[in-house]
């Protein structure tokens, strides 16, 4: 059984998955929708689209790319981690406290951050793997685990005015325009795609997503995959608590709460399945661009706070409408819409 | 108007097109009042297309439908049901958490008062359940049915909505024989009601067997119809394939094997409470060597599945020992069974073998990854499409291109997929589980010469097999298991099938 023959002469097998309007079909959707939200606030709102107003766009996603990579990455795999928003407080109020009041170098707390959403990764990991308990019911009780913890450690407390370069990774502007954050983010969500689609870590996530019994039987070893991704997810939490720290310059146990439903909700609108095996790094970052612009757009209307949740709301359904619409059947708008973003394509 | 001459269901001139394929064209279906009429065809050769037109799951672009001389519509899977076209399909449509009532009268239940009636329900069904020869107690949950009993409600839903037509597709394939027996037995008493039922399989035999006529499609064409009694295997393979079937099934040509590569000693597998369907292992002891192909017969249930995944590691053993190779391996999951140059190809492609949302060539890399990792961690694309390419070849998998999603590869090229990523792990043992099911004739013989490629390769293959005939042709030595332990060992020479059945289901243990 040796290996040889080279590719057929000419007709080079296609090497990147499938062709541009299926791959990206679950990004037309939200990308629909933020032309149609452009297209509203050019007529309804210019001063929107001042190069400042976009960058505190950027600056509000920023946390959300972030968590959003490892999120895309979990649930692809068939999983769900409730507790990113507990960890990314629980490491920053760790990192906080080693800094502030035991006097420890910036960099030792940082990292410190990093390893203790590590370390609450694992154990979400082991829970699931070990235990058998299902992903969602693991990180749901982790995550009262972790908020609790960071509670004990620092009730009560406000814990503020880290040295440099905590404030400038959360809130500094490189050339005095981009959001030092956004740029973290977009770095981490380019890493995400290259582990999504070339290595097997992402490769056996799309597999263990889509069917965990053939992945098993493949010889994918499923539990250990399954503790690396949320290994993953707890040290980019454990980032977003530097970052979160960074951005107020100031940190409290109770901070980051809505980060995770948030997160989620970016990553199923830009196009992950809720039932794994399918999922997008590219439809995660548009997912997260859509809900800070509409949640910026509400702002800037001076809507009432509260209506930024019924938008995420509507905004979900109309995402993932879309998706089911597209595997409905023929003379669904999904169909149609990708049937011509086909068209467009093949005359290009 | 019914008249009383007309046919009980005519389709005339049935065409559908799905974008880029013509998966029917001018093909006609004419099924007789109380007729077991045989729908017969390879794998793509339009069955299913036909079927689900006529479930009313599909529309067809051209041709008319009569039902006792009525054209009609089937516009919705409900609204053929209503009209008493009622279809089986492979995998039930049955709630296994609720009761046999309940699904026998899914959404028409007897009420009292808006309420549901419940002795009535029981009664009703009890009664319905008993003309088909199941007769328990109609709340019990349809989850701790067997197979052939969670048939036998599908048939009592059938009638409960007076069907006049029941299409059963593949009925038998997850059947042992005793109860393939059975299920005839309530074919022929629907019959005698006056019943039509229209019968899918891919064993012949038992279309000589029980059906009256039948119909044959190839590449979404009528190849042909008419009584069965007119023809032979020999000529409706012939009318399915389009060639001879002599050049087929080549027997294997024996070969002296090489040194042991795989022993069994003493391998036991208590009673799972987790998966309670599973048959206990009971000291299992066998050797396979380099070169040679062993097959394992038995009947549905007696362990073969579980003793060929218990050698891979994929469920967990009390006792015993592995060797590889004389060295003995500790295999506790399928991840050291692969590291120990042992492979499985299991017993359902769909749910256990293939991931069906991806491309082809993520199906053939997946188990090889890790080998293909090549800077910085990240997959070689290049080695990937070679390795992709080189199995293509090797086995002729026909597909449009490596991206190709896999669920849209006939059954025999899926099953191609599945043995090219073992192949490309290059392992010492190869089990395959029931490696031609549901695949067309054509195929099959690829997958047994690819069986005996593999063999003379010096690969020791281990080959279950529900059906006998291939267990015969493709085997050098055959071992039978019943309820859990090896009850023969009979060398390809001296089987027969009776030789084997009697091994199987009765497990004698002294070898002739």
């Amino acid at each position: 059984m040796s290996v040889a023959a080279p590719t057929v002469d000419g007709a080079r097998p296609r090497q990147r998955g499938l062709p541009w309007p299926q791959r990206y079909v679950n990004v037309l959707g939200p990308l629909v929708m933020i032309v149609g939200l452009s297209l509203f606030m050019a007529v309804v709102h210019p001063p929107y689209f001042r190069i400042s107003n976009l960058m505190i766009i950027l600056q509000d996603a920023s946390l959300y790319m972030v968590l959003a990579m490892g999120m895309t990455l979990v649930i692809t795999g068939r999983g769900i981690d409730l507790s990113v928003g507990a960890i990314a407080a629980l490491s920053a109020v760790v990192m906080a406290m080693l800094i502030k009041d035991l006097g420890v170098s910036v960099g030792i707390g940082m990292a410190a951050a990093v390893l203790v959403g590590l370390a609450c990764g694992t154990a979400n990991g082991l829970v699931i793997t070990r235990l058998h308990v299902p992903d969602l019911i693991a990180t749901l009780s982790m995550d009262l685990v972790f908020r609790g913890i960071a509670l004990v450690l620092a009730a009560g407390v406000v814990l503020s005015q880290f040295p440099e370069p905590i404030p400038f990774l959360g809130r500094g502007r490189v050339l005095d325009i981009v959001p030092m954050p956004a740029l973290i983010g977009l770095v981490v969500l380019a890493i995400g795609w290259i582990l999504y689609h070339y290595t097997p870590l992402g490769r056996y996530a799309i597999a263990i997503g889509g069917d965990p019994e053939a992945a098993m039987l493949a010889g994918i070893d499923v539990r250990r995959h399954k503790i690396y991704q949320y290994m993953l997810m707890g040290g980019l939490a454990g980032l977003t608590g530097i970052l979160l720290t960074g951005r107020l310059n100031a940190i409290q146990a109770t901070s980051g709460m809505g980060l995770t439903l948030h997160t989620i909700a970016a990553v199923v609108v830009g196009g992950t399945s809720l039932f794994g095996g399918r999922g997008s790094m590219v439809g995660s970052l548009v997912g997260v661009l859509l809900l800070s612009m509409v949640v910026n757009a509400l702002v800037n209307l001076r809507l009432d706070f509260f209506w930024q949740q019924v938008a995420a709301g509507v905004i979900i359904i109309a995402s993932v409408g879309f998706y089911s619409s597209l595997q409905a059947g023929p003379g669904t708008l999904g169909r149609r819409l990708a049937g011509l973003a086909g068209r467009v394509q093949a005359r290009a | 108007m019914e008249q009383a001459a007309a046919p009980l269901l005519r389709m005339t001139g049935i065409g559908k097109s799905f974008p880029g394929v013509k998966a029917l064209a001018g093909v006609d279906l004419t099924v007789a009042r109380g007729e077991v009429h045989a729908l017969l065809g390879e794998n793509g050769a339009g069955k299913s297309t036909l079927l689900k037109i006529l479930a009313g799951a599909l529309q067809p672009d051209a041709g008319t439908i009569e039902l006792a001389g009525r054209p009609i519509r089937l516009a919705s899977p409900l609204d053929a049901q209503r009209q008493g076209i009622v279809t089986i399909y492979q995998e039930f449509n049955l709630v296994p958490s609720q009761s046999i009532a309940e699904n026998v009268f899914i959404g028409r239940e007897p009420t009292r008062l808006g309420l549901i009636d419940w002795s009535e329900l029981g009664r009703r069904t009890r009664a319905i359940t008993r003309t088909v020869g199941l007769d328990v107690d109609p709340f019990r949950l349809v989850a701790e049915l067997s197979v052939a009993e969670q048939q036998m409600v599908e048939i009592a839903k059938a009638l409960s909505m007076d069907a006049r037509l029941v299409v059963m597709d593949e009925p038998t394939s997850a059947l042992s024989e005793a109860e393939v027996a059975r299920l005839f037995q309530i074919v022929r008493d629907l019959k005698a009601r006056g019943i039509s039922v229209i019968f899918v399989t891919h064993r012949l035999d038992e279309v000589m067997q029980l059906c009256d006529r039948m119909t044959v499609l190839r590449d979404g064409q009528l190849a042909g119809a008419g009584p069965v009694a007119a023809t032979s295997v020999e000529g409706i393979i012939r009318l399915m394939v389009g060639r001879e079937i002599e050049r087929l099934f080549q027997h294997r040509r024996r070969r002296v094997p090489g040194g042991e590569a795989l022993r069994v000693e003493g391998l036991t597998r208590a009673r799972d409470a987790r998966d309670p369907h599973a048959t206990p292992l009971e000291d299992v002891t066998l050797a396979v060597c380099r070169g040679e192909i062993l097959g394992l017969a038995g009947l549905v249930g007696a362990g073969r599945t579980e003793l060929a995944r218990a050698i891979f590691g994929a469920d967990p053993t009390a006792a015993g020992r592995i060797l590889v190779d004389g060295r003995e391996v500790q295999i506790r999951s399928p991840v050291d069974a692969i590291r120990h140059g042992i492979g499985l190809v299991p017993e359902d492609r769909k749910q256990q073998a293939l991931f069906l949302a991806l491309a082809v060539r993520d199906n053939i890399a997946v188990a090889a990854l890790d080998r293909l990792v090549g800077r910085f961690g990240l997959v070689d694309a290049a080695r990937e499409a070679e390795l992709v390419e080189t199995y293509r070849r090797k086995l002729a998998i026909k597909m449009a291109s490596p991206t190709q999603e896999v669920a849209n590869l006939s059954g025999g090229n899926q099953q191609k997929v599945v043995l090219a990523r073992w192949l490309a792990l290059e392992p010492k043992v190869l089990i395959v589980d029931e490696p031609t099911r549901g695949i067309d004739v054509a195929a099959k013989a690829d997958v047994h010469q690819l069986l005996y490629d593999l063999a003379d390769a010096g690969i020791a293959v281990i080959a279950i097999s529900s059906e006998l005939p291939e267990v015969l042709t493709i085997s050098d030595r055959i071992l039978t298991m019943r309820q859990g332990r090896i009850t023969g060992e009979v060398s390809a020479g001296e089987a027969t099938e009776e030789r084997l059945m009697q091994l199987m289901a009765l497990g004698e243990l002294r070898a002739a």
